[in-house]
């Protein structure tokens, strides 16, 4: 069968058929895929996809479709749409509610414009509301990059201090008795 | 935490650092601006610099917020207070804010120059919420002060069971820039407030969308994950967790104990999230709710270890223990050596083995929150959870014995879902070369089948060929027991191909 391995997992694997490799030390090959690590907060039980394209331009029309899938039996989900940056959402502000019955999957049809070049957001705040009243919101942002990526700028209050030490000082409110 | 000596001659400028605490409106979950409180920045550090940025002197402050340093006379100085709490020694812990879009830099407020003069002064700092009154309109300087309120708290919480505690570094990067967006960290694209290892948490700090530096469940959440990673064990694979899922009972064990560790630390069993314009939305969990689903939902394991440490004993809930022992267990070297994987049913074995006079509460608490089985691998577990395949939770393999079926399932979900992984156990009874083969027996075709081998934690091979009808290892491993993690990998969601059902017989040869 031919594997995915590295090489370095490779060669542990032919010489640990051969009786050559130390027993029982942690295996520190690659992972077959970088698994998820991050420990998140919770949420709802909602999760999303998009086709949205890497490559936009300026002025150019762009469609994607936003899929969200639920795993509640009933209730009602509610998703607004809003944009963050020089980006023209088409209708400027978009809502649509589903019915949270046996499909577990909702497409959304989404239109904008970008109309500069820049790293913009498309964001989303989907609802999910039980019959009961109770809400569980899923918020993210889907980026929007048109043109070459720029670095962002540092925090305009950071300051290097003479140890070398980099500090972001904030005005406080001051009482001096 | 005390405040420093003055050394004799100089003069002393006292005060105390606040910072706007922005509370709950516990109707709506949603932040509540009407009601912002200076608040006691606890346990930072303050600095003395003089007019060209040199540190003068240094103190830190006390519970109440307040601090002394010492200058000398008619001295041009101002006062510095750093976002971090910083002990040297024994307890000693190390945590700061950092802006992870700027170099990580260091967050602080400052005042202004001002000549000591000639006797002792008072200096208060409050650094301000910025919010303006439907917004943020100026610097948001509060936010990382807000951030270390409750792992002020969480410390403290620690000590008090452990005073010899060594913390290892903690980093909270914040920014106004941190969304939840995929991407680079470095841009603020960092999907949510998460622990993502080596001591580093990120918050979320984007305004009308999601900010977390005043949600205090939420960041005592994430540093609940730092605790486990540090100073217990976690094998949990993270990833998306959701209210009211079904989840891998590792990914269960350790966000459950997220919320409750939020509880008790807070010592308020309300876990609240805000969000959206004006971060006037939200929602809340309430760990005291005794949730009955079972050993794979993380509100299943928030109820119980919350009830285990609170003092409001109700329905199946008989029984205070208090921190400490929930804090031994965790840091246990039965625990965090275990050959099983870091579940409930470890984490109340642990707990029983140090607190044999509680067990029976205990399990009679448990059992009425669908963890039916005693012991820490789950053997007698009744709840499947509707799915049939996660029983017995630890599929016993004997070497050189007959094929044992696990299956993978996508029915709850992919990546940490109940059903997507199953469990296997066995013992080499004398070190040696083993073989270990995953086979598709049935089900769905055309799938990956894919193992990771640990021994008490650690793991020990990574069976991940490509797709096929099997897979195997072969290895030499040391006497003692041994668990396996078996799924499909076309079940973590991980790459495009269709997740699906399918069972497999996995044997262990020498």
């Amino acid at each position: 069968m031919l594997t995915k391995m590295t090489t370095t997992a490779l060669m542990a694997v032919l010489l640990s058929g051969a009786g050559a490799c130390t027993a029982n030390s942690a295996d520190t090959s690659a992972q077959k895929t970088d698994e998820v690590s991050n420990y998140t907060k919770p949420g709802a039980a909602v999760t999303y996809s998009h086709n949205l394209k890497s490559e936009l331009k300026a002025g150019e029309m762009t469609n994607f479709n936003l899929n969200l899938n639920e795993y509640y039996g009933e209730g009602l989900l509610i998703v607004n749409l809003s944009t963050e940056g020089d980006l023209t959402l088409y209708p400027s502000s978009m809502q649509k509610r589903f019915e949270m019955v046996d499909e577990i999957s909702h497409d959304m049809d989404v239109s904008f414009t970008p109309n500069s070049n820049g790293r913009f957001y498309i964001n989303v705040q989907a609802v999910a509301t039980s019959p009961s009243g109770q809400m569980r919101p899923l918020i993210f942002s889907i980026p929007v990059q048109v043109g070459p990526e720029v670095a962002l700028k540092p925090n305009p209050l950071m300051k290097t201090l003479p140890n070398g030490e980099k500090i972001i000082e904030m005005q406080a409110q001051e009482e001096i008795k | 935490m005390p405040k420093q000596t003055l050394p004799s001659g100089a003069l002393k400028i006292s005060g105390q650092i606040t910072f706007d605490l922005v509370p709950f409106n516990t109707s709506t979950n949603g932040l509540n601006y009407s009601a912002i409180t200076p608040t006691s920045a606890r346990g930072v550090t303050v600095e003395a610099v003089d007019a060209a940025g040199a540190l003068l002197s240094c103190g830190v402050t006390d519970s109440n917020g307040e601090y002394e340093v010492s200058v000398a006379p008619n001295t041009d100085v101002r006062i510095r207070a750093r976002a971090e709490m910083v002990s040297d020694s024994v307890p000693s812990w190390e945590v700061k804010v950092l802006d992870n879009t700027s170099s990580s830099a260091l967050y602080a407020i400052t005042g202004g120059i001002a000549s000591s003069g000639s006797t002792d002064s008072t200096r208060n700092l409050n650094a301000v919420s910025g919010w303006g009154g439907s917004g943020y309109t100026s610097t948001r300087a509060a936010a990382p002060f807000a951030i270390l309120d409750p792992i002020y708290d969480a410390i403290q919480k620690i000590v008090a069971v452990d005073p010899n505690v060594v913390l290892p570094t903690a980093d909270f990067n914040w920014s106004t820039r941190n969304r939840a967006a995929n991407g680079n960290r470095a841009n603020g694209d960092i999907a949510t407030s998460s622990y993502v290892g080596n001591g580093q948490l990120f918050i979320l700090g984007n305004a009308n969308q999601d900010t977390d530096e005043y949600d205090r469940h939420v960041v005592t959440h994430e540093w609940g994950h730092y605790f486990e990673d540090q100073l217990s064990r976690s094998d949990s694979m993270g990833g998306p967790h959701l209210t009211d899922e079904r989840l891998d009972p590792r990914i269960a064990m350790g966000e459950g104990f997220g919320n409750a560790i939020a509880g008790i630390v807070m010592d308020d069993p309300f876990y609240r999230d805000s969000s959206g314009n004006q971060q006037s939305a939200g929602f809340a969990i309430n760990v005291e709710t005794n949730n009955p689903t079972g050993w794979y939902d993380e509100a299943t394991v928030q109820s119980v270890i919350y009830d285990l440490y609170d003092i409001n004993n109700d329905g199946n809930d008989n029984i205070t223990l208090g921190f400490g022992p929930i804090y031994e267990t965790l840091t246990a070297t039965d625990y965090k050596q275990q050959p099983l994987f870091t579940t409930i049913y470890s984490f109340l074995a642990e707990l029983k083995s140090q607190q044999p006079s509680s067990a029976a509460l205990i399990e009679t608490m448990a059992a009425a929150r669908g963890i039916n089985s005693t012991s820490a691998d789950g053997v007698g577990e009744t709840n499947s959870g509707s799915i049939t395949s996660s029983l017995p939770v630890y599929k016993q393999v004997a070497v050189n014995g007959g094929a044992v079926q696990v299956c993978s399932v996508n029915d709850n979900g992919v990546f940490n879902k109940l059903g997507n992984r199953a469990f296997l156990a066995f013992t080499a009874a004398s070190a040696g070369a083993h073989t270990l083969t995953m086979t598709r027996s049935s089900g769905a075709s055309s799938r990956d089948p894919d193992f990771i081998l640990y021994k008490n934690g650690t793991v020990i091979r990574r069976a991940e060929s490509a797709a096929g009808e099997s897979d195997t290892a072969t290895l030499n491993l040391t006497a003692g027991a041994h668990v396996i993690d078996a799924y499909d990998f076309f079940n973590l969601g991980l790459g495009s191909s269709a997740s699906g059902d399918s069972c497999y017989n996995f044997t262990v040869t020498r």
